[in-house]
């Protein structure tokens, strides 16, 4: 079958090649011009073997791919590009819903001459490094600073904080009343400076927000949040701490920079230390000098033999800010919702020395420095200790 | 009609079956319509009220909607991969109906409905077949490398041992071998046609709008596609006074 046979056959029967197609396929061009292609398929055998075989072409590609199935995980490879373009699309809002192009089109992008930047790896490390000098510039300034305004002797308020800063004052608790394990309504200090190792004892007033130091004087979260970049501030709770573990884990699921690491009893024994010994002077002070006097939640304990004999040690990661601090406390019973549960209290420790509590470890605070540097924060631990 | 002196037409009027195999070829094609619902896809009237509504979910909520999009990529997935297969071959069919499907998904919202969503779709997927072999020839021309043509011809040696025969489970005669092999020879936009019209059964209209072509080119430019496959089916058979013997023969 040639082309001038093709041609041949348009000529002689006046049909056009569409119309050939049509006949092929069964389709009515015209009675007429079906009786002249009727009478050049009897005159040439070869257009007629040309009808068939394109018949039988036909049959063979109609069930040529009726078996074809499509392979396993395309569906599931679709779904991770879909995921991959949404990626693309949050991070390259002006890129979104670019069609690749072909090959003879040359997309131009107009890229932030800081991210161009922020890509190359001497600049990467110089921001390191300069991250680091912050961190510890700020740390030593933290620590500067907490020493300086930190509370040395000195008596317990008595000006007009009355009603929001707890006194010393044996008066203000009847002999033998129950202890007020509200923590909502109450601020308690504990331990004269001069008598504990560590500078003070604290507890924080869901009503005020600050905690109060031993010598009454009111930490302010800015104070609290500089105390816990320096590793100076920890959180031990005791008495029903049942609902703890899981307001601590709920934190850490958040994400946003909220991590909860357990720390193991040798770690207790080194690098937390200073914590731990606290907590041991802590538990040689009577209770009848600790500021709770004033409606003491420990006495009920029994003098100075009030510490558990279980303890769970813990440290949180968090951002080095009031937010986030806040959250914490709030996560430990402190402040907010969870605060203020009968038989629960919570004690914050501020502490002469630092301690280093472990890191919560996932991909973001290792890689931190990968991240855009808008998003760069510093972070601080609390270690937090579940007396049960 | 011819007349009386003239012999006897070898085919039967319209009306009367087909001749057995020693007559001449019928003038119409008797034999079934081409499939009218995706392979392997479910079919049913119930299909399309049901397309509808993942339609509206999808567009309501993006691919947000995961089980929408899902389920309509799955009713449709093997037609687009078989399209995908025949047009660039097994190595490259999965990548490139993997693009379609994102395309799809990310055109979804786009979709006007003028043609047939399955229409649209396989339209999406041979853009992308063509887009890559346009691309791929590109690279062999600049001897930057690109795909081997035996990956797709090889989809027409199937019937010698090949995967393709196996994974389907097919048995395949000689005929088919050669037509698919021969397939593989066409140029592009020939092979596109024929794959669009009579491998995958879509009518005139749809073969336009996937090719964005007047029905009256789509079917000149199959009449040439259909000649110039019948001619590499003959060479390959080597039997062309074989080929047209018989019009009832079937594969």
């Amino acid at each position: 079958m040639t082309e001038r046979t093709i041609q041949h056959i348009l000529v002689t029967t006046g049909l056009t090649e569409a119309e050939l197609a049509e006949l092929l396929e069964g389709g009515a061009v015209g009675a007429e011009r079906e009786a002249a292609l009727r009478v050049t398929l009897v005159r040439h055998p070869e257009v007629a073997k040309f009808f068939a075989g394109v018949r039988t072409d036909r049959a063979a590609m109609r069930v040529l791919d009726q078996s074809v199935r499509a392979p396993a995980g395309l569906l599931e490879a679709v779904e991770i590009r879909i995921d991959q373009e949404a990626l693309r699309t949050l991070t390259e809002p002006a890129t979104s819903g670019m069609i690749p192009v072909g090959a003879a089109v040359t997309r131009i992008e107009r890229r932030n001459p800081i991210a161009v930047l922020v890509e190359q790896v001497w600049v990467r490390r110089m921001a390191t490094a300069a991250g680091l000098a912050l961190a510890i510039g700020v740390g030593a300034w933290g620590t500067f600073v907490g020493i300086q305004n930190w509370p040395r002797g000195g008596g317990l308020p008595t000006d007009g904080g009355a009603g929001t800063i707890a006194r010393n004052d044996p008066a203000d608790v009847p002999d033998g009343a129950a202890p007020d394990t509200n923590l909502g309504e109450m601020t308690i200090a504990a331990a004269e400076a001069s008598r504990a190792p560590y500078t003070a004892l604290a507890m924080v007033s869901p009503a005020e927000g600050p905690g109060i130091a031993a010598d009454g004087t009111v930490f302010s979260e800015a104070e609290l949040v500089s105390l816990a970049s320096a590793g100076r501030l920890a959180i031990v709770i005791s008495g029903d701490t049942r609902a703890i573990p899981g307001r601590i884990d709920r934190l850490a699921s958040q994400g946003r920079g909220f991590g909860v690491a357990s720390v193991s009893q040798e770690t207790v024994g080194a690098s937390m230390s200073p914590l731990a010994a606290a907590m041991t002077r802590e538990a040689g002070i009577p209770r009848s000098e600790w500021a709770g006097a004033l409606r003491d939640p420990w006495s009920a304990r029994g003098g100075g033999a009030g510490i558990s004999t279980s303890r769970r040690f813990m440290s949180i990661s968090a951002g080095a800010d009031a937010a986030s601090l806040h959250s914490v406390l709030a996560a430990c019973g402190v402040l907010g919702e969870g605060s203020g549960v009968p038989g629960r209290t919570v004690r914050i420790i501020v502490l002469d020395e630092a301690v280093e509590s472990p890191v919560a470890t996932d991909a973001m605070s290792v890689l931190w420095w990968s991240a855009s540097p808008a998003k760069w924060a510093r972070t601080t631990t609390v270690p937090v200790v579940i007396e049960e | 009609m011819p007349n009386a002196g003239a012999p006897q037409p070898p085919f039967p009027p319209k009306p009367q079956p087909p001749r057995p195999p020693t007559a001449a070829p019928a003038l119409h094609d008797p034999s079934p319509p081409p499939p009218s619902s995706p392979p392997g896809g479910r079919g049913g009237e119930e299909w399309p009220a049901r397309e509808a509504a993942l339609l509206a979910r999808i567009r309501e909520q993006g691919v947000a909607d995961r089980a929408a999009w899902g389920e309509l990529l799955v009713h449709h997935q093997d037609r687009l991969y078989a399209v995908c297969l025949r047009m660039v071959g097994r190595e490259a069919a999965a990548d490139l109906t993997q693009d379609a499907m994102v395309k799809i998904l990310q055109g979804l919202e786009g979709y006007d409905g003028r043609s047939q969503l399955s229409t649209w779709m396989i339209r999406i997927a041979m853009n992308a077949c063509l887009s890559w072999l346009r691309g791929q020839k590109l690279r062999r021309h600049k001897g930057l490398g690109g795909y081997e043509e035996d990956s797709v011809r090889g989809l027409g040696t199937e019937g010698t041992g090949g995967e393709l025969s196996a994974g389907m489970g097919v048995q395949r005669n000689e005929r088919q071998i050669a037509v698919s092999a021969s397939l593989t020879e066409l140029p592009d936009d020939q092979r596109a046609i024929l794959i669009l019209r009579d491998v995958q059964g879509l009518d005139y209209e749809q073969v336009g709008a996937v090719l964005e072509i007047a029905v009256g080119t789509v079917k000149s430019r199959l009449f040439r596609a259909r000649l110039a496959l019948r001619e590499l089916v003959e060479e390959r058979l080597g039997t062309s006074g074989r080929v047209g013997e018989g019009g009832n023969e079937q594969s």
